[in-house]
């Protein structure tokens, strides 16, 4: 088995599981804070044949809009962390300046701990925009906030703007650029 | 048994050649479970059942005869069917003209939600008067002069304990004793 396979393997498991967990303890805790009358259900004509029934359409919207906006909050700030920790060591590499603020705020060994990489940021990405996606179409359905939506698409974009610029930095260790030429 | 560390990397090697489309397979299903299971999480607005599995409200009625002397009805009888349903017979003797009525059954609607209890009687010979049953004070007929008969399905309020009346409404007299029988079923 390929090593990039088990590394994509080993780094998928957590946003798999902090979207399902956020998603099922969002409604739970919600749905107990503000003593919604949810019931699950068993219908088969539905794709899934169990279903969170609610009885009041208000209060659906509220649900979801608020369990989908955690949900993409939890992948946004993991992704931006990686992306911003990517940018000030590449930032760092060119200017001396920033090493020196990073000393000074006690924050080199943070950056410098070699624990993110392309791959890690490209996963992170992929489970944004498959649920970013969702988002849009429950948005489309008049299922969430159209607030939530907006925010997903201009996150995924933001998102996909950040892991072209991770690409560069990393392809850059590859075929170092200076100035425009190769070495 | 001793295998060479050579072999040792072999065997290895291509069972992770052998894994690797099942590794892929796992991914996707990584990215697929996920998704599936954000989209399916999301609440459907419906009129929600107040009974859940556990809880359900017992559905059930508690029927007495009510008894006692009567100088129309008498020999009352009530029996259970093996299907939950009951059976009511009593005698009704010869009488004059007029209307005779005797609360017969006490019944209990012992669920918290309203319930539908039907009624169906007859007796074998039409004896020329109306015969029905009184609930709430209203007359409901079961059976007419004619000998043409109607079911009567009325709702029991929850909790809630009911008298029923029959009743036998005539213009002229009865000259010989008929039974009649009722069918009690519960929905």
């Amino acid at each position: 088995m390929s090593n990039l396979l088990k590394r994509a393997l080993r780094l998928s498991i957590a946003p798999a599981i902090l979207i399902i967990a956020i998603k099922i303890l969002g409604i739970l805790l919600l749905s107990s804070v503000y003593d919604f009358d949810i019931q699950i259900g068993n219908d088969l004509n539905h794709t899934f044949s169990t279903q969170i029934y609610i009885s009041n359409e208000q209060d659906a919207l509220f649900l979801n809009s608020v369990t989908d906006a955690l949900t993409l909050f939890s992948l946004i700030l993991p992704l931006l962390y990686m992306i911003l920790k990517i940018s000030i060591l590449q930032t760092s590499k060119r200017n001396p300046r920033t090493v020196v603020k990073l000393t000074k705020a006690n924050l080199l060994k943070w950056v410098t701990k070699d624990d993110t990489n392309f791959l890690k940021v490209f996963i992170w990405t992929a489970f944004l925009w498959i649920i970013s996606a969702l988002v849009v179409v429950n948005t489309l359905q008049m299922k969430t906030n159209l607030v939530i939506g907006i925010t997903a698409a201009v996150c995924t974009l933001i998102a996909t703007w950040g892991v072209l610029h991770v690409f560069e930095i990393e392809s850059n260790k590859v075929y170092p650029e200076e100035g425009g030429k190769l070495f | 048994m001793y295998i060479s560390k050579n072999k040792k990397q072999q065997f290895l090697s291509k069972a992770g050649r052998f894994l690797e489309p099942f590794a892929l397979g796992i991914l996707c299903l990584l990215f697929i479970i996920p998704a599936l299971t954000f989209s399916n999480l999301t609440p459907l607005t419906q009129k929600l059942n107040p009974n859940v599995l556990g809880t359900e409200d017992k559905t059930g009625f508690d029927i007495e005869l009510v008894g006692g002397n009567h100088n129309v009805f008498q020999s009352e009888h009530l029996l259970k069917n093996e299907d939950g349903n009951y059976k009511y017979d009593t005698k009704i003797l010869k009488h004059t003209s007029g209307d005779y009525s005797k609360p017969i059954l006490l019944i209990e609607n012992t669920s918290s939600i309203s319930q539908d209890v039907t009624f169906a009687g007859r007796t074998e010979i039409p004896i020329g008067s109306r015969i029905g049953i009184i609930y709430n004070n209203k007359f409901h007929v079961l059976q007419n002069n004619t000998g043409k008969t109607t079911e009567v399905t009325l709702p029991l309020d929850p909790l809630n304990t009911t008298n029923i009346f029959l009743s036998v409404e005539g213009f002229s007299d009865v000259r010989f004793q008929e039974t009649f029988y009722m069918d009690i079923s519960f929905n």
